[in-house]
């Protein structure tokens, strides 16, 4: 009975990883639902992650005295109550506050689920993987069901997904066996997995490039729908999983493709989705070959699975927050200023567009009314105001292009931002495998 | 170290054929500066040379003022001057001087 039962709590534990980054391709849905503003609804994916960072790093005297099927019951049905509570929300509040509670069973969850797996090498090699690949999945999946459904399926598919933790099978607290069999692993000590625990921090912290910075970009500025911008998006799980064709471990590998396919997505020469999906492959490829032998390396020598799992998790998702606050407020500025330089670029277009007057003075009121009218920080849409103007599509096209392009470019610092914290982590993997 | 090395030649290769493709300056057009030499409306006509009329009179003030054309444009209606109002009032006038035009030279 019990492989099944493994299987059906590995599969929620990639959801408890996939939920950082599930709702990133709902987030323009749910603008639009509470009418709230992009850093209104960015604590939906905030306080999911700070909760489950805070929980997780204070859970070890907990994991101390309870028995670990235990806490994972206790975090699976946490996790699923606060689903259906995030599902069912009516109030931004709300759903940021259900966001909260399900960050704290999935810290409870994800803990306690390496000693109920088995404790030894294999157990602890599949969640490592199930952790990487759920990462990966996130936004692919939120996306897809937020277009196929509505935002809320993200919530209510969940609920039965975390449930399936519920059969976790007992481990007494005394049975929770020491991570890593072999005797050098335990020799490593807490030195080595400090180090791999600040490396997992600085990768998932660089994987915000791959996991958010990507999808606002696909949707908010080249203006896919969110099932277009899922498919882009799955080239990261897909990278993931064919990292596991990779028959030796290199976390130092992993982390140059990681910054190697950030760095890549800086550059991006055109609006084709060949560039971002080539991108996030190598993203994707990479933390396939960083994220589960690090794991490995954080567990290793531990005297508590349980607690080595609660301080990965917990770093893993500090490095996650501290990015994102980062990134966020990095992008914000070079985005407020590449929309001025677009405003700038787009009216030399139209000033300088070989129009006749009778076409050009309406059109460039119109446009000007939906300048003004487009919200602080969004990308404007002037396809309605070109519709009575065919005469005028080049212009059209031109003003697109000139106004995706320094949008696309207002992302290239925090693409680098990442990439450089990819790089940081390689002397930390040194240090960690040593 | 030989997966590493892969790693470091599979990033660079993509990253040379993105900045082959424009990748460095993809989006990174600044804006025209203050009296700068521009290129203008081309074309024979009277609306053409409307056009090109306003836009000197729009560079030359502009560049006493050390600002752009477009600056120009822009800093007006962010100061309240409702450029909208007065080019929708201007909306009829092209028609209306092109007829003007034509009666001349009919007669």
């Amino acid at each position: 009975m019990r492989p099944p039962r493994n299987a059906l709590l590995l599969v929620a534990v990639a959801l408890a990883f996939a939920d950082s980054a599930i709702v990133v391709l709902a987030l323009p849905d749910l603008i639009d639902r509470f009418d709230a503003s992009i850093g209104g609804v960015s604590w939906i994916v905030t306080s999911y992650n700070l909760a489950l960072a805070i929980t997780a790093l204070a859970l070890p005297p907990l994991l101390r005295r309870t028995e670990p099927a235990t806490v994972v019951r206790a975090g699976a049905a946490v996790f699923a109550a606060a689903s259906l509570g995030c599902a069912a929300s009516g109030e931004l509040w709300l759903l940021v506050a259900c966001r909260t509670v399900q960050g704290v069973g999935g810290a409870l969850l994800l803990a306690a689920s390496v000693p109920v797996l088995g404790g030894d090498r294999r157990a602890t090699t599949r969640w490592a993987l199930a952790s990487a690949i759920g990462a990966a999945l996130g936004p692919a999946l939120g996306g897809a069901l937020t277009q196929l459904f509505d935002w809320r399926a993200i919530f209510l598919v969940q609920a039965p997904v975390a449930a399936l933790a519920l059969a976790a099978p007992r481990v007494p607290v005394a049975a929770a066996p020491p991570a890593g069999a072999s005797p050098p692993e335990r020799a490593r000590g807490s030195r080595g997995r400090l180090a791999a625990n600040t490396a997992l921090a600085l990768l998932s912290g660089a994987l915000v490039g791959a996991l958010f910075l990507v999808v606002v970009l696909l949707v908010d500025a080249w203006r896919y729908s969110p099932l277009a911008a899922a498919a882009a998006a799955s080239a990261l799980p897909v990278g993931t999983v064919a990292a596991r064709l990779v028959r030796r471990s290199s976390p130092a590998a992993g982390a140059v493709f990681v910054a190697g396919g950030l760095a890549a997505l800086a550059f991006i020469p055109g609006d084709a989705v060949g560039w971002p999906v080539a991108a996030l492959a190598l993203c994707g490829l990479g933390s396939g070959l960083a994220l589960p032998p690090l794991t490995l390396a954080a567990f290793a020598g531990a005297a508590r699975l349980d607690a080595a799992a609660a301080r990965s998790v917990g770093a893993r998702h500090v490095g996650l927050v501290l990015a994102l606050v980062a990134i966020t407020a990095l992008l914000t500025t070079a985005l407020d200023r590449g929309i001025e330089r677009a405003k700038l670029l787009g009216t030399a277009r139209v000033l300088d567009a070989p129009l006749p007057l009778e076409t050009k003075v309406p059109l460039a009121v119109q446009l000007a009314l939906a300048l003004e009218r487009t919200p602080k920080g969004k990308v404007p849409d002037f396809t309605p105001q070109f519709a009575p103007h065919p005469e005028a599509a080049a212009l059209h096209r031109r003003l697109d292009e000139t106004i995706v392009g320094v949008i696309t470019h207002a992302f290239r610092g925090s693409f680098l931002l990442c990439a450089g914290l990819a790089l940081v982590s390689l002397p930390l993997i040194g240090l960690a495998r040593r | 170290v030989r997966l590493v090395v892969v790693a470091v030649v599979t990033s660079l290769t993509l990253l040379v054929v993105e900045l082959a493709a424009g990748g460095l300056h993809y989006g990174a057009a600044q804006p025209p500066r203050p009296c700068a030499e521009r290129e203008t409306v081309g074309g024979a006509g009277l609306d053409p040379a409307l056009q090109r009329a306003a836009l000197r009179v729009l560079d030359e003030v502009g560049c006493r003022l050390g600002r752009s054309r477009e600056q120009l444009v822009l800093d007006l209606t962010q100061r309240g001057i409702d450029v909208v109002a007065l080019a929708r009032r201007l909306e009829g006038l092209p028609s209306v001087l092109r007829g003007i035009v034509e009666r001349l030279l009919q007669s």
